[in-house]
């Protein structure tokens, strides 16, 4: 019996044994190859980088030089995680450009900030006479590629009509596409009509220059004239001088101004608001070394040739950039003749015909102004400028305006760094 | 030992040879984890603003006349920015912000560490003009090469301290009856080898210039002569950009300047609807009409010598704006893109 006993306790024992030591399994396989590690660190390629934040200003125009809404002081960013606001402006990087052809393309072609950014009247000059266009608001868009820095504006403008004390309607402003900047009027018949008037005169030229010394006096005469209609009596038609006699209807136009600045402090908005938009010939001055960019983008003067004029600002004045303007003043000679007139002139457009379109005034369409033929019993208009074609660092700016339904939309294009020394860098 | 004991002792053995056969077959061990991520990648490089290769140059001044000049066949231009300018070595420097091409000297404020190398010139052909050194300078960046080159005219040598900005301008001499040409011009030649030299090194301007022709001696040989004029390129805003090879020079791809205004001893050209008085430089090329010999010009009455066009293709690479003093120094400033991909440029 005990045999069994220590029989059946050796077995046990032994399947103990063999339970503690036979039950370590083999290792397992070895397990799956990591993942791939992360994409190292980029390099410091400053042109692949997002341009720089900065400060910068807008100011708007409706048909006159002076009356201008903007605001000084908005912010740009290009950290697309930041939230836009009124003066914040967030520049979204962008893989396709945007067109630039005066259409918002929105979220699509811009990316998904916008901003209403605020404008304010700005009566710099305390002009009683300027009126606030009235332009309160208006849409900025903005983005960025490795080459350029894209922006958009978008306003809309009003038209402003009050009764005067005599019942006659008065714009004071409008809401037209006004882009016949500086139109030049030859209006003799409005002219006499004021020599009646006055009743100084029997001829023309008398009355136009009686503290002149004029050599054309007998060239038109003026005889007391029956009434009405007013006749006007010539000693010939062919020798009717319109030399003496144009005038600068003085119209604005409507514009639009991008000013960009290197320096965080705002003293340099006043003093670049202060040169563009007064007339008064007050002169402010930026501190040594800093250095204004400004993109002007005018329905009349840059809008036809898809740029925005460069200029920029040091504490030397108020500078273009170099090289060719995208028009050229058809100024007055100090004896009032325009330099350039339509080769379909003289008389394209008259007063009894308004709805002639004489901008832009192509530099392959102008020619030399010459005096004869003017009509002398209305109105006649030339522009006051002649559309030429930009180049250089003066046609850095890509612009393109398009007006509809009394709303301007502008998009700007530019190289984030032109290699011109008159150009801020993006 | 008996039997039995044998035997137990023999299953026994069996029994723990039977367990250590069937129970070390313990369960597979669970999967090791997942390896270590790689090593990160490399940085990216920096767009590289490499300096050109050194080169040599050759420059060439004009006061006035088509003959005389005065030059510096072979003038070094170093990369190099620690090198030290001299009378016959330029030295340019990378510029962290472009300079403004107008013409007017902006100091260290546009062309950084650029220094001036005070160029010594001689005559070359013709009489001696009197332009005895130029100041240049000489900067680029990763996309320009920008170049300030500046002479005073010479009073004491009987040619003439003016702008010459109206080269062969008419003008009405009424005791005559003639309309007379007047006016020449100033020019500034600078010239690079392109390709094919095998002497540029030792002869620089000399191996295209023999005093009054340009041309290369053998085939293959091409230079970039840029070709600065007071009156015929001043007013376009770039300079003349030509290519000297055997057969002599021509202008670049592209379309040129100025188109002469002359038809036998009148001119062919003028304003449109010119006043009696005439007119002045620039006559553009959208103001131009036929002359009119009838109109009752008036005494001195001007017309300009040239019809003005703006240029372009190759031709116009080369951005170039001057400007002229009272004290009769000439400042031209130039910038061409270091490599144009045109083959009738020089790449730097």
């Amino acid at each position: 019996m005990r045999k069994w006993y220590l029989f059946l306790f050796g077995a046990l024992l032994l399947g103990a044994l063999a339970l503690v030591v036979g039950c370590e399994g083999g290792e397992g396989p070895t397990g799956e190859k990591g993942p791939k590690g992360p994409t190292g660190p980029g390099g410091i390629d400053v042109s692949a980088q997002p341009p720089t934040d900065r400060y910068f200003s807008v100011g708007i125009t409706n048909g006159t030089m002076t009356g201008v809404t903007g605001v000084k002081h908005l912010f740009i960013t290009f950290d697309s995680t930041t939230e836009s606001s009124r003066d914040t402006i967030v520049a979204d990087y962008v893989s396709n450009p945007p067109l630039i052809d005066g259409f918002d393309g929105e979220e699509p072609e811009w990316g998904e900030h916008s901003s209403k950014i605020q404008l304010d009247f700005m009566n710099l000059q305390q002009d009683m006479t300027l009126h606030d266009p009235n332009i309160y608001q208006a849409v900025c868009r903005a983005a960025y590629d490795e080459e350029y820095l894209y922006l958009l504006l978008q306003w809309k403008e009003i038209n402003i009509t009050i009764k005067t004390a005599d019942g006659r309607d008065s714009t004071l402003v409008d809401d037209s596409k006004s882009d016949d900047f500086n139109e030049l009027v030859l209006d003799i018949p409005n002219v006499i009509e004021e020599c009646d008037t006055l009743g100084v005169c029997d001829t023309l030229f008398t009355a136009l220059r009686t503290d002149s010394v004029i050599d054309y006096v007998d060239t038109i005469y003026y005889p007391p004239p029956p009434e009405p209609p007013l006749i006007i009596y010539y000693d010939t038609v062919w020798t009717v001088d319109t030399t003496c006699i144009w005038t600068s209807t003085g119209k604005g136009e409507d514009r639009a101004v991008v000013i960009w600045s290197e320096a965080d402090e705002p003293t340099w908005a006043d003093v670049a608001f202060n040169l563009l938009f007064r007339d008064d010939g007050y002169q402010p001055s930026l501190p040594a070394g800093m250095t204004i960019d400004i993109w002007q983008w005018g329905a009349s003067t840059s809008n036809p040739v898809c740029v925005a004029d460069d200029w920029f600002l040091t504490d030397g004045g108020l500078l273009f950039d170099a090289g060719g303007a995208p028009y050229l003043d058809n100024y007055l000679f100090p004896d009032s003749m325009p330099r350039y007139m339509h080769r379909e002139d003289p008389n394209r457009k008259t007063y009894s015909e308004p709805g002639v379109r004489i901008y832009p005034l192509w530099y392959y369409d102008a020619v030399g102004y010459f005096w004869r033929g003017w009509a002398v019993n209305r109105a006649v208009y030339v522009p006051g400028i002649v559309t030429s074609i930009p180049s250089e660092s003066r046609a850095d700016v890509y612009a393109r305006g398009v007006y509809h339904d009394a709303v301007w939309t502008v998009e700007f294009r530019r190289a984030r760094r032109t290699h011109s020394a008159d150009d801020l860098v993006f | 030992m008996s039997v039995g004991k044998l035997a137990v002792i023999a299953i026994v053995l069996l029994l723990m040879a039977g367990l250590v056969i069937v129970g070390c077959e313990g369960d597979t061990g669970p999967q090791g984890p997942g390896g270590l991520p790689g090593d990160e990648g490399d940085p990216g490089q920096d767009r590289p603003v490499a300096p050109a290769a050194d080169r040599s140059f050759g420059i060439m001044i004009t006061n006035s006349t088509e003959t005389d000049f005065n030059g510096a066949s072979l003038v070094e231009l170093t990369f190099n920015a620690g090198a030290t300018p001299s009378a016959t070595k330029v030295a340019a420097v990378e510029l962290s912000k472009a300079p403004t091409i107008d013409g007017i000297d902006g100091g260290a404020a546009e062309w950084g560490s650029a220094p001036v190398a005070t160029v010594t010139l001689a005559n070359i052909s013709g009489s001696d003009n009197g332009i005895s050194e130029a100041r240049i300078r000489a900067g680029y960046d990763s996309d320009y090469f920008y170049m300030q080159v500046s002479w005073r005219e010479d009073s004491n040598t009987g040619f003439a301290v003016a702008a010459d900005i109206t080269k062969n301008q008419w003008v009405n001499d009424l005791e005559s009856g003639d309309w007379l040409q007047r006016g020449g011009e100033d020019k500034l030649y600078l010239t690079w080898e392109i390709s094919g030299f095998t002497t540029w090194d030792s002869q620089g301007l000399d191996a295209i210039f023999d005093g009054s022709d340009f041309a290369t001696s053998g085939q293959g040989e091409a230079a970039d002569l840029w070709v600065w004029q007071s009156t015929e390129t001043n007013y376009s805003g770039y300079l003349a950009d030509m290519v000297v090879t055997q057969t002599g020079l021509a202008l670049d791809l592209g379309s040129g300047f100025v188109m002469e205004n002359i038809e036998g001893t009148l001119p062919k050209y003028m304003a449109s609807n010119s006043p009696e008085s005439g007119s002045s430089y620039p006559l553009r090329s959208f103001e131009f009409t036929a002359f009119d010999s009838t109109i009752d010009w008036e005494k001195d009455a001007t017309i300009p010598g040239y019809v003005f066009f703006e240029p372009s293709g190759s031709t116009a690479d080369v951005q170039a704006e001057a400007t002229f003093t009272a004290a009769g120094t000439w400042t031209v400033e130039l910038r061409r893109l270091r490599n144009t991909s045109n083959s009738d440029d020089t790449v730097f």
